[in-house]
């Protein structure tokens, strides 16, 4: 709101345009606004929680500072918290790795011309609009009730998992003519498919942008020199592609950061929803916080140089 | 090869060759394409499938060997049942007042902030955008505690004030993406649209109602609708600020507990198996019931959907 005072001063001489440029501020007001009130206050506010205890009252809370004792219990004494730590870490270069070269192929796929595409691509999005919050969860849950009940009660089950588990599309292509032991990395394998193809939704959808972006005249006077398709994907497709590919990093890396199934988040959920140890817990979310913006820094200063932006 | 002998007019054998290898190539990447399609398409379908298929059988179906996917004894009954379980109809009138309301309000606060970052040049406007930015890195976890308290101490909790609040200012979660995503939607479109509007006497705001807002509704729609769906799905917000009001995903979610008090059988001696039988089929069909409504929303918009992706270049 400030700000908005001060562009309408007359602090220097302005051209019609220079006045137009400035409704920009009227446009993003709401977003400032919003900023101020429901993030920067709030960040401020968890961080001097991190270094308080927090005793909910009735009239609202009341802080018992601790000093640094939240911090150094979290990265000290609590054992836990570096164990979640390492394994987030783990699971999100897993997850990166795998989803960002997965969904750049798939979009590569998607963003040609062939018979069915409109069906292929509502399909390809189709995890995207049901695999959300809640709903993606649900299928993880009944798995886990499946593995219980093979062992609860193996003989019933077993017929069961025949008709509907997620191992049952191995065990219907193979039918017990391989070993158990190829059969379960297999039944792994086909399992974290479908949770890495619902994790790149977003993603496609992004590099499926992308590529439309990049003009075919490219590919026509490439192709009237005699490139072949391998030449003109390394020349053409990757290097226009960069933006998005880092783009995609980034938010592949802040989502699976922040997913629930991530160990560390759920455990900060869990106390936050718990209503207790909040100090700890906003201790905990910003030492995470802080890692999280460390490792994006990192990223984009190694890729920001070597992206080539056609402006 | 074929096709390389069937074109007449080559007469050159180096030439030829090369045809042919290219056909085979095009070929085997078509081959290629196709199987990854259809075997990603079925990887997703699948559960779907299955779900479906579990929703009409009988619990029997479930432990008799002989049935694979079609049920023997076809029943409608387990949504009748999951419908009166979940207690389906005001669930969902809920969860589609609260989703309509919370998109409805992203969606134009998003447009409309994604529109002043696009077409305006002023002072400070690299810096805001790193806030948008910032909105999007900063974990949920981080500022949700102070927010309950805030929104606990201005006696705002247990209403829709919260999600009204956060969507009207553009910083409920994740629409920092949203910000972005009206943004680069904008800058797409030519200059000459604004200065042809400012020679007719169209200020920035009469230029933005008639004229821009109506190329918009590509993105207004992908906006609501994305917003919309992870609303559907969104538990955590709702829990805090809203405790008691029942939505689908918060029954959803607490499913597998309020499944395992239904006693089956009245008192008779139910094996362990009937029981966790029954408590699949009652989950699938309830997953099922939660997802209907989202699939019939995006057979709508789907179109609008995948206009706006193509065209949307986004450019970070």
């Amino acid at each position: 709101m400030q700000r908005k005072v001060k562009s309408k001063g007359p602090a220097y001489k302005s051209s019609l345009m220079q006045r137009r440029n400035r409704t920009g501020y009227v446009f993003i007001t709401p977003f400032l606004i919003g900023f101020a009130l429901f993030m920067l206050i709030p960040m401020i506010q968890s961080f001097i929680f991190s270094f308080n205890d927090i005793k909910i009252v009735e009239e609202g809370y009341t802080l018992i500072p601790k000093g640094l004792y939240n911090y150094k219990n979290i990265l000290m004494i609590d054992t836990r918290f570096r164990q979640n730590i390492v394994t987030s870490f783990g699971l999100t270069i897993r997850d990166t790795l795998v989803v960002v070269p997965f969904s750049f192929f798939a979009a590569l796929i998607l963003s040609k011309e062939f018979k069915g595409r409109t069906i292929a691509r509502a399909v390809f999005f189709l995890p995207v609009i049901v695999s959300t919050g809640v709903l993606a969860t649900i299928d993880m849950k009944d798995s886990v009730m499946m593995m219980m009940m093979s062992r609860d009660a193996a003989s019933a089950a077993n017929s069961m998992q025949d008709s509907f588990s997620a191992s049952s599309l191995v065990n219907l292509l193979f039918s017990g003519s391989l070993p158990i032991s190829m059969l379960e990395t297999i039944s792994q394998a086909t399992s974290g498919i479908y949770e890495y193809i619902i994790k790149s939704g977003i993603q496609i959808i992004i590099f499926i942008g992308g590529l439309n972006t990049i003009s075919p005249s490219l590919y026509e006077s490439s192709n009237i020199e005699g490139a072949t398709a391998w030449v003109n994907f390394w020349k053409i497709t990757f290097p226009m592609c960069g933006p998005y590919i880092l783009l995609n990093l980034v938010y592949t890396i802040i989502d699976s950061f922040t997913n629930l199934s991530n160990p560390l988040i759920s455990r900060i959920r869990n106390d936050l929803m718990g209503l207790k140890n909040f100090g700890i817990a906003s201790a905990a979310a910003w030492i995470y916080f802080i890692a999280i913006f460390i490792v994006l820094g990192i990223v984009f200063a190694v890729l920001q140089r070597r992206v080539f932006y056609h402006e | 090869m074929n096709s390389a002998m069937n074109a007449p007019r080559i007469h050159n054998p180096k030439l030829r060759r090369l045809l042919s290898k290219k056909n085979v190539t095009r070929l085997l990447i078509a081959l290629f394409r196709t199987v990854f399609i259809i075997g990603i398409c079925f990887t997703i379908l699948y559960p779907l499938l299955n779900k479906i298929s579990m929703s009409f059988m009988d619990e029997t179906d479930l432990y008799d060997r002989t049935v694979k996917a079609i049920a023997k004894n076809f029943t409608p009954q387990n949504y009748l049942e999951a419908m009166k379980f979940i207690d389906y109809g005001e669930i969902l009138l809920n969860t589609v007042i609260l989703c309509t309301l919370v998109s409805v309000l992203q969606a134009a606060s998003c447009t409309v902030v994604g529109y002043g970052f696009a077409r305006f040049r002023f002072r400070g406007r690299g810096i805001f955008f790193a806030l948008v930015i910032l909105c999007m890195v900063v974990p949920t976890q981080v500022i949700l505690t102070p927010q309950y308290l805030n929104f606990k101490a201005m006696n705002m909790l247990g209403s829709f004030a919260p999600f009204v609040s956060l969507g009207l200012t553009a910083v409920a979660p994740r629409c920092g993406l949203y910000i972005f995503l009206a943004r680069q939607f904008f800058r797409g479109m030519p200059k000459e649209i604004d200065e042809a509007a400012a020679i007719d006497g169209a200020g920035p705001y009469k230029t933005f109602t008639s004229i821009m807002l109506k190329s918009a509704i590509p993105i207004m729609v992908t906006i609501f609708l994305f917003s919309f769906v992870w609303q559907w799905g969104e538990n955590t917000y709702t829990n805090l600020f809203y405790s008691n009001f029942q939505t689908i995903a918060k029954t959803l979610d607490n499913i597998g507990y309020s499944l395992a008090d239904i006693q089956l059988g009245g008192g008779s001696v139910v094996s362990l198996a009937a029981q966790m039988a029954y408590q699949s089929i009652m989950r699938a069909t309830s997953t099922l019931l939660a997802i209907i409504p989202l699939l019939i929303i995006y057979v709508f918009c789907q179109r609008f959907f995948i206009q706006s992706v193509e065209r949307t270049g986004i450019v970070g």
